[in-house]
């Protein structure tokens, strides 16, 4: 390692495993390890990984980490014991939520709990109009009561959402100071600063997760730093694919739900980019989920709402990733009316599939492969072919098909319910997946990449290096990003010249002082979420800071025409104004890898494929030069995974080590 | 014409469940009115090339129920649809009110008839003599809106625009409706793009195949469900506790008889249709009665032909559960497409305490205000409909303020609600004390309150204000709707402060700038004996 060097780290902490990658700047390395993690102590886990990579400290220019520490703290209800401070008469609004119900026919469905229990909501009286206007003045006694009030329940935080504050914040930055004034460090998560949009639910639960998860993030930020002594170095991967100081990870914990998917978006990304690669389908198939995201023109999607529970919307900006419930340790079953189902239950890692030994009796998708062959039972983790077979058997038996037969069932089952949900981020959306590569990762990718794309009429697909690290490894492609949103409710035509100038430039100052050094270097990215009038869904729209109204309608009417085929012509809405700055991205220069040169090197076993007629060769990727080409059908192998390539299917290893398979159009996968 | 195996059929069932949720978010995102958008009051469904239902989307349960009796009606009219026909109409003893209007598209495939794409919606306003709907005292069908007969909106791709014309110069609010519409097709639309491409993967012979066997699923989901329900016959009772121009209460009776293949559902003994529009048509009525079956057999399972066939209704020609011209019916989706389904489980509620709700709110508390826009000098109006207290059950308490009886609508955000309407909501809430008391409480209904910022009309249709929400297995009552008026300090239950007949049944009563509208809504029963009470289970 040159000690000159500057060395780049990302460190994704997962339920089971801590990945490291480490990409040194000077050489173009990239290295990585696994260590387990530590849920109790995650820091500990953390500082395991970083030792086990051994890079000094000191060396160390930036390092990113992603961490389910805020989606844990939701799914498992552990965070922190908060107060709601909102609007008299709306102190309710946690408990209502928006009044609905999954379906319509259920007696039995039982609401969630709020993350604010209904005794710890209080409420103020004052009262801002939809115009923005005070109804009532804010009264400092009656503010300085509810704050006793508050304090009296012994709470470790105050999440604070008065209503339409997107348009007037006055009265709750009144609350935010005497709360500030009186308990000085008390976390503190205020709707106009953490999301300043309209919807009062949406936005009071995204306030009170906020405050819900800060208690445990601020702790866990400061021992990080107390234990590296490198104050600042740590930044966190945000949802929308980011890194972010501590400070603002500290006081906006929300930007961090979906930190590790954003990770391996951000890894295709960059494979993307090293490889030429602009448009790309990612999919990451695990043990129980399966991911989507769409990377168009080198860029990923984001999207502004997602839910962290059922009725638990946030409105906080996110990578828009589709997760459907399935993955190699789904469990099948038949229900009574005689269909195949697949998930949404997960025989997880323990006991996991049946063919894992432990105990597990029920048949999983990974149990249908290893029946296929698509998996070595002899590998890394040993299985035992025989127990998948009587899972699958017992499949078959209802279907009076043959084991191979329901096996192969089961999998295109499987693949319809990936294609549909691929269909979803594209076809649904006017983007024609022919023209894209699809980009396979996760441990049970590798089987179903080539039947999806051949299912969906996508070309190519490229099994990227690193694939078990993958988020870990994007996390070192992450640049810096903030992003800020308001909502203005006005009418376009309303609008005074340079309203619109004025509340982005108020967003943009306070981006740029949250990017701090990296200000002068950042792009922004200014956007408008427009309706007509009259309608009621908004559009998001690109604009220039300084557009005119004219100039802002021409694009929103041109969007409209490309997502709906029509345009109307009528007078248009400005929902809400929203920004974001991004430093320039890393220009990380991976070496090529190491080629071991010579020619196809001989395979390292045979294996019986059903629906195959001979066994076909099975390869070690790791002993794959670069350049290499493999036809189809044969397998390639990782420590982890495999990859299945269909008879028909040609593969070659590319310069950084990608497995880049093409798949001949009209083949049988 | 082969089978399709079994995999193939699964995943064509799949593919047709996801085309009804893109038909879905194509028409949240297109629509106009907040009571789309936001509200979701609207329905899909894909029916086969005989006007069978083959899946449904999330929804509401008396929309896609009554779409049994439209798509017949549409079949027998229209018996050889071309491609780019679009079929449309909102005839009240066809499907529901006239606020929701039902757009049915042919889909072919290769000049092929495979099926059809239905969207059924309520529409914000259909004219009529309550601007937004809801004239509690209307006396005939024609007050409550235009009535659009079965007829073709489209025809083979090209805009009817007679027909377009002649329903937008009798709406108060045509850009609103001319944009839900347009959302409507847009779904039908994008319904028939999917299974063309389905049927370019799989084949057409296997996608209509596929189309019977999603039926034939459910039938046989449903009957294995049954067998857990004793063969026997079952009577329940209840009632409308008046129709808005006398106290004349309405009796509700049913009677179930449960085979091991059949339900039989018979309203002998129920009240003669009323004067007033708390009636319903047999496709309504229907709808009500599938509702009620589907929740105590088993709710998960995929909702279409498979399971309707298996229920067989008896109404009486003229009775308020199988009205006849000229008798309004406008209450039927809010209020008999609830208590109809809550009187078939009270039916099982001393055999199988364990498998039914006690009583809920069970009306929809519909209101409609007609104001004129201070911003643009024009009449306007709105129209909302409100969450309450659902019952409890064996296994734990009512949920406090949802939408319930066949219903997965959202309320509207009270901050774009103000955005769009002159009016300043000083209290939205949970109603304490509401739900009836017991082992395990009945859940709270909601408080709204609403200072009007202009002078308004206001419109009602409403029920369950006089007769409480029952308690099951010894449970307490919860508390009945109730809305009231405060002005100038004083505050009176509306029926009170304008002296009228019903507390909730009334048309176009003025209310000025400056008053108060307090809507709170009902809550539910409880279940078992108080001793030993619990929130929680």
């Amino acid at each position: 390692m040159n000690p000159a060097s500057a060395l780049r780290v990302g460190i994704d902490i997962g339920g089971t495993f801590t990945d490291i990658v480490l990409f040194d700047e000077g050489s173009g390395q990239l290295s990585h390890a696994k260590s387990l993690s530590t849920p109790a102590e995650p820091e500990s886990g953390f500082m395991q990984a970083l030792a086990a990579i051994g890079a000094p400290l000191g060396a160390i220019s930036s390092l990113v980490h992603g961490t389910t520490i805020v989606t844990n703290l939701i799914l498992e209800r552990k965070g922190a014991r908060i107060a709601l401070i909102t609007t008299k008469g709306f102190r309710d609004v946690l408990e209502i939520m928006r009044a609905t119900r999954p379906l319509p026919y259920d007696l039995a469905w039982r609401k969630p709990r709020p993350l604010v229990p209904r005794d710890l909501c209080f409420e103020v009286d004052e009262r801002v109009g939809a115009d923005g206007e005070v109804v009532r003045a804010i009264d400092p006694d009656d503010v300085r009561r509810t704050i006793e009030a508050v304090l009296e329940r012994d709470v470790e935080g105050v999440a604070i959402c008065l209503l339409h504050s997107y348009l007037n914040d006055a009265h709750e930055r009144i609350v935010e100071a005497a709360v500030k004034a009186r308990q000085p460090g008390l976390p503190l998560s205020v709707s106009a600063t953490v999301c300043r949009e309209v919807r009062e639910y949406e936005r009071a639960n995204t306030t009170a997760v906020n405050a819900y998860a800060m208690p445990r993030v601020q702790r866990y930020a400061a021992a990080l730093d107390d234990r590296l002594q490198r104050p600042e170095l740590v930044r966190y991967l945000s949802s929308e694919g980011g890194m972010q100081p501590g400070c603002e990870a500290a006081a906006r914990p929300i930007s961090l739900c979906v930190s590790g998917p954003a990770g391996g978006v951000l890894g295709c990304q960059l494979v993307g980019r090293m490889t030429g690669r602009d448009n790309l389908i990612t999919v990451d198939m695990g043990g129980t989920s399966f991911d989507v995201a769409v990377i168009q023109h080198g860029q990923f999607e984001v999207r502004n709402t997602f839910e962290v529970g059922w009725g638990l919307p946030v409105k906080v900006p996110a990578i828009d990733i589709k997760t459907i419930g399935a993955g190699g340790g789904s469990i099948v079953w038949v229900d009574e009316g005689g269909a195949l189902r697949v998930g949404p239950q997960s025989a997880g890692a323990d006991p996991g599939p049946a063919c894992y030994g432990r105990g597990g009796s029920d048949c999983t998708v990974t149990d249908a492969n290893v029946v296929l062959g698509l998996i070595n039972p002899d590998g890394v983790l040993p299985m035992d072919a025989s127990l998948a077979s009587r899972a699958v058997a017992g499949i078959a038996e209802r279907f009076g098909v043959s084991v191979e037969a329901a096996a192969e069932g089961i999998i295109r089952v499987v693949n319809a319910g990936m294609a549909a949900a691929i269909r979803q981020m594209t076809v649904e959306k006017g983007i024609d997946p022919r023209d894209f590569s699809l980009l396979a990762f996760g441990g049970a990718g590798g089987q179903h990449a080539a039947a999806l794309a051949r299912e969906i009429g996508i070309p190519e697909v490229v099994v990227p290096r690193m694939a078990s690290v993958f988020s870990a490894f994007g996390m070192v492609n992450a640049p810096l990003k903030i992003s800020r949103a308001a909502s203005v409710m006005r009418p376009l035509d309303a609008l005074q010249p340079g309203e619109l100038h004025r509340v982005l430039s108020g967003l943009e100052r306070d981006a740029r002082a949250a990017m701090r050094d990296e200000a002068a270097s950042c792009a922004v990215v200014y956007a408008l979420d427009l309706k007509y009038l009259r309608q009621a869904h908004e559009i998001i729209v690109t604009v220039g800071p300084d557009w005119t109204p004219a100039h802002i309608a021409t694009a929103f009417e041109d969007r409209h025409r490309a997502l709906y085929g029509t345009a109307l012509g009528h007078a248009l809405m400005v929902v809400t104004a929203r920004l974001t700055a991004t430093s320039p991205a890393p220009s990380l220069q991976p070496a090529p890898v190491q080629a071991p040169g010579g020619g196809l090197p001989a395979p390292v076993r045979q294996a019986r494929v059903a629906g195959v007629t001979a066994p076909v060769p099975v390869f070690d990727r790791a002993l794959l030069p670069a350049g290499l080409r493999c036809n189809g059908p044969c397998l390639v192998e990782e420590r982890d995974t495999s990859f299945w390539m269909p008879p028909g299917a040609s593969g070659q290893i590319d310069a950084f080590g990608n497995l880049v398979v093409r798949l001949d159009p009209g083949g049988i996968a | 014409m082969s089978t399709p195996d079994p995999f193939t059929l699964q995943i064509i069932r799949n593919y047709l469940t996801s085309t009804t949720e893109e038909m879905i978010q194509t028409t949240v995102r297109t629509a106009y009115s907040p009571t789309f958008s936001e509200g979701y009051d609207f329905s899909c469904a894909l029916f086969d090339v005989s006007g069978r239902m083959v899946i449904q989307s999330r929804g509401i349960g008396v929309h896609l129920g009554s779409l049994v009796d439209t798509m017949k009606a549409v079949v027998a009219k229209f018996p050889t649809p071309a491609p780019g026909d679009v079929f449309i109409t909102n005839h009240p003893y066809l499907a529901t009110h006239q606020s929701d209007v039902v757009v049915c598209r042919p889909m072919f495939c290769d000049g092929r008839p495979i099926g059809y794409a239905v969207n059924i919606g309520h529409w914000t306003d259909i004219g009529g003599m309550s601007a937004g709907g809801c004239a509690g005292t209307s006396t005939h069908v024609v007050q409550d809106g235009l009535i659009i007969p079965l007829c073709k909106l489209y025809d083979r791709g090209a805009l009817v625009e007679p027909v377009c014309d002649f329903i937008l110069h009798n709406v108060r609010l045509p850009d609103d409706d001319w944009g839900d519409l347009m959302s409507q097709i847009a779904a039908t639309t994008v319904a028939e793009r999917r299974l063309r491409e389905l049927a370019a993967r799989y084949g057409m012979d296997d996608l209509l195949t596929g189309m019977q066997a999603a039926i034939d699923y459910s039938r046989e989901r449903f009957l294995a469900r049954m067998r857990g329900i004793p063969d026997g016959t079952y009577r329940g009772c209840d009632c409308i506790e008046d129709d808005g121009v006398s106290d004349r209460r309405y009796p509700i009776v049913v009677t179930v008889t449960k085979t091991p293949e059949r339900f039989t559902v018979d309203f002998a003994g129920t009240a003669r249709q009323a004067p007033t529009p708390v009636n319903a048509a047999l496709s309504a009525a229907r709808a009500g009665v599938f509702t009620g079956i589907i929740a105590l057999v088993d709710p998960t399972i995929p909702v279409n032909a498979g399971i309707f066939d298996l229920i067989e209704l008896w109404a009486p020609v003229g009775s308020m559960v199988n009205a006849t011209w000229p008798t309004p019916v406008y209450g039927c989706t809010f209020e008999l497409a609830k208590r109809i389904p809550e009187t078939m489980l009270r039916a099982f509620a001393e055999a199988l305490p364990g498998r039914v709700a006690a009583g809920s709110h069970a009306s929809g508390n519909n209101l409609a205000g007609r104001f004129i826009d201070p911003r643009t000098g024009l009449e306007a109006a709105w129209y909302n409909y409100y969450e309450g207290g659902q019952g409890a059950t064996a296994t734990g308490s009512g949920n406090d303020a949802v939408y319930f009886w066949g219903e997965t609508s959202h309320n509207q955000p009270i901050e774009v609600w103000e955005h769009k309407y002159p009016v300043l909501v000083e209290r939205y809430g949970l109603r304490d004390g509401s739900g009836g008391v017991g082992r395990f409480q009945g859940g709270m209904g909601s408080v709204h309150e609403y200072r009007l910022l202009v002078d308004h009309h206001l419109s009602g249709l409403g029920d369950r204000h006089r007769v409480a929400p029952w308690g099951l297995s010894g449970g307490g009552e919860g508390a009945p709707n109730r809305w009231s008026l405060r002005r100038d300090g004083v505050t009176r239950p509306l029926g009170e402060a304008f002296g009228l007949v019903s507390p909730s049944k009334f048309h176009a009563l003025p209310l000025l700038a400056g008053d108060v509208l307090i809507i709170e809504t009902g809550g539910g029963g409880g279940y078992g004996d108080a001793a030993g009470s619990s929130r929680d289970a």
